[in-house]
């Protein structure tokens, strides 16, 4: 793996990364995939569930939070506002 | 009884912490008061199961108004709103919790020396690593700082430092325990578990924690499993190879001290156990840690200078998770990447259903299949920092049951020497009860 595909890598998973880290990281990473290669071999089918037949999934419904709850849930937040955390813009700013 | 029982652990806590650091957060005043109230029930006579229990938590599993660090700096100001299924059921039985155990950050370790408050030591020997993850579990157990714990096991994490520190150790197969309120690391192999001195305490605390919740949707009714009072035993032929001499050594002792007549199976995908359960949990990983942003679970940052949302989030990680956590996150992101998901998770997803199929044939056949736990003794703080690779191959053993859905536990086998070796119990999916009963009949014998 060289240093830009670990960079891109990192963006796609939202980490920030020293140049110390991004030296360390790459000999690792190189270890730890040349290490797995074996599974190449397999074929067949992927597993896609541990538990075999339905499970029972819950209604798509809000669930109902209590007051001294939510309380605890918006102290949590690093910034809020009234009831709402804040989070900066998704896009760039302009 | 029980609040002088409280009292003798916290003492305990208050010696031995400092160099163990098994424990996070300690509970006096609230642990004090639960026994006080428990104590009064068992006078009334109308006191629950764990009546009498003093226990330490796992801090990834949610205690409401305590902390919830997963012993990471990214959840270090963050509190719990909620108890975890388990957590809940242990109150009602009439448990007390008398504090948080530490662990490696985000359960990212086999040997608890990730944690970003500081490494947990062995409660046998200092010296050495009290494993992973769950390592500050089983330390405060042997070191008599409580009556039991819960732990977490994804690869090992319970049985693994259940076996370096000499204690008990169970995981129960996938969808037995509700892993609501798990602060989870990989959803399809994760499991919550106890941790104890002995089999019977196992048995005791798994029978309170197991049952379906309707939070989480993996746990269901399992069929009503056949007793079998006459077993019979395999043992794993690839992991008894791939362990240490002097492990497999007193494996094959304790063995014989139990008198087991057991037949040798071949299990060919053992060999790539470590290939298929990192790559399965890196993928199930990153995916799990996408949720620590830097906006709902606690934190000071630099949300004014953030000029949007991804940068917020990556200086948070950035700044806030350690280099194992890292690495698992950018392998884990790697493996899934369209360019790369057909030649590494597919192959891991296609790897896991050969491994399972192949498990559950072995169980058609025989009743319990045995290993040593783990497949080296304790190694001293320190030493597997540099290699990655050389910490992963302490799983070879563990991690076929989490990547199988299978129970197993572990009973520890002394002879003389320092470290004990662990031996493994496994059984078919759902099969709980039977390795339990076979892990109490290796305990009397031992």
């Amino acid at each position: 793996m060289d240093k830009e595909e670990l960079l891109n890598i990192a963006e796609v998973a939202k980490l920030s990364l020293t140049d110390e880290e991004v030296e360390a990281l790459i000999k690792d990473i190189d270890a730890v995939l040349a290490y797995f290669k074996s599974i190449d071999r397999y074929e067949g089918e992927v597993l896609t569930h541990i538990v075999d037949g339905n499970m029972s999934l819950r209604k798509d419904k809000p669930a109902k939070v209590s007051e001294e709850k939510a309380l605890v849930i918006r102290q949590n937040f690093a910034k809020s506002k009234d009831n709402f955390a804040r989070v900066p813009r998704q896009g760039k700013k302009v | 009884m029980v609040v002088e029982k409280v009292k003798r652990f916290l003492k305990v806590i208050e010696d031995k912490n400092p160099k163990l650091n098994a424990i996070l957060h300690v509970f006096r005043d609230d642990a004090i008061k639960q026994a006080e109230a428990v104590e009064q029930k068992i006078n009334e006579g109308n006191a629950g199961r764990l009546a009498g229990y003093v226990f330490t938590i796992k801090n990834n599993i949610a205690i409401k108004g305590k902390p919830l660090t997963a012993a990471s700096k990214a959840l270090e100001h963050y509190i719990s709103p909620y108890d975890a299924a388990v957590i809940e059921k242990l109150r009602k039985e009439d448990a007390v919790i008398v504090g948080t155990a530490n662990m490696d950050e985000f359960a990212t370790g086999s040997d608890s020396t990730t944690s970003a408050f500081g490494p947990v030591k062995n409660a046998i020997d200092d010296a050495y690593v009290a494993g992973g993850s769950s390592g500050g579990s089983a330390s405060s157990v042997k070191a008599g700082m409580a009556d039991a714990s819960l732990g977490s096991d994804t690869g090992g994490s319970i049985r693994c430092p259940a076996t370096f520190n000499g204690v008990v150790g169970f995981k129960p197969s996938y969808g037995r325990v509700s892993r609501y309120g798990l602060a989870d690391m990989a959803m399809s192999l994760d499991q919550i578990g106890p941790i104890t001195n002995t089999v019977e305490d196992a048995k005791r605390i798994y029978d309170v924690i197991n049952g379906k919740d309707e939070r989480d949707v993996t746990t269901h009714e399992f069929p009503t499993m056949p007793n079998k009072s006459n077993v019979k035993v395999a043992v794993l032929k690839e992991i008894v190879d791939g362990s240490d001499e002097l492990v497999r050594e007193l494996f094959f002792k304790a063995l014989d001290k139990a008198s087991v007549e057991y037949e040798l199976v071949s299990v060919p995908e053992a060999k790539d156990v470590v290939a298929i359960y990192y790559l399965n949990m890196f993928a199930e990983f990153s995916s799990a840690m996408q949720k620590y942003d830097g906006v709902r679970y606690g934190a000071n940052n630099a949300m004014d200078e953030a000029s949007n949302y991804f940068e917020l989030a990556k200086v948070f990680r950035g700044e806030h998770f350690g280099r194992e956590v890292k690495r698992r996150i950018l392998l884990g992101t790697f493996i899934t990447m369209k360019e790369f998901k057909d030649a590494w998770y597919m192959k891991a997803l296609k790897a896991r259903a050969q491994l399972k199929g192949r498990v559950a044939k072995v169980f058609d056949e025989y009743d319990i299949l045995l290993t040593p736990t783990m497949p080296v003794f304790p190694w001293k703080i320190g030493e597997k920092q540099q290699d990655p690779v050389q910490m992963y191959t302490a799983d070879i053993a563990t991690a076929i049951a989490n990547l199988t859905g299978i129970p197993a536990g572990t009973v520890p086998f002394y002879d003389g020497e320092k470290f004990p070796v662990g031996v493994q119990v496994l059984s078919a999916y759902g099969s709980d009860d039977a390795v339990l009963d076979y892990m109490a009949r290796l305990e009397s014998s031992f």
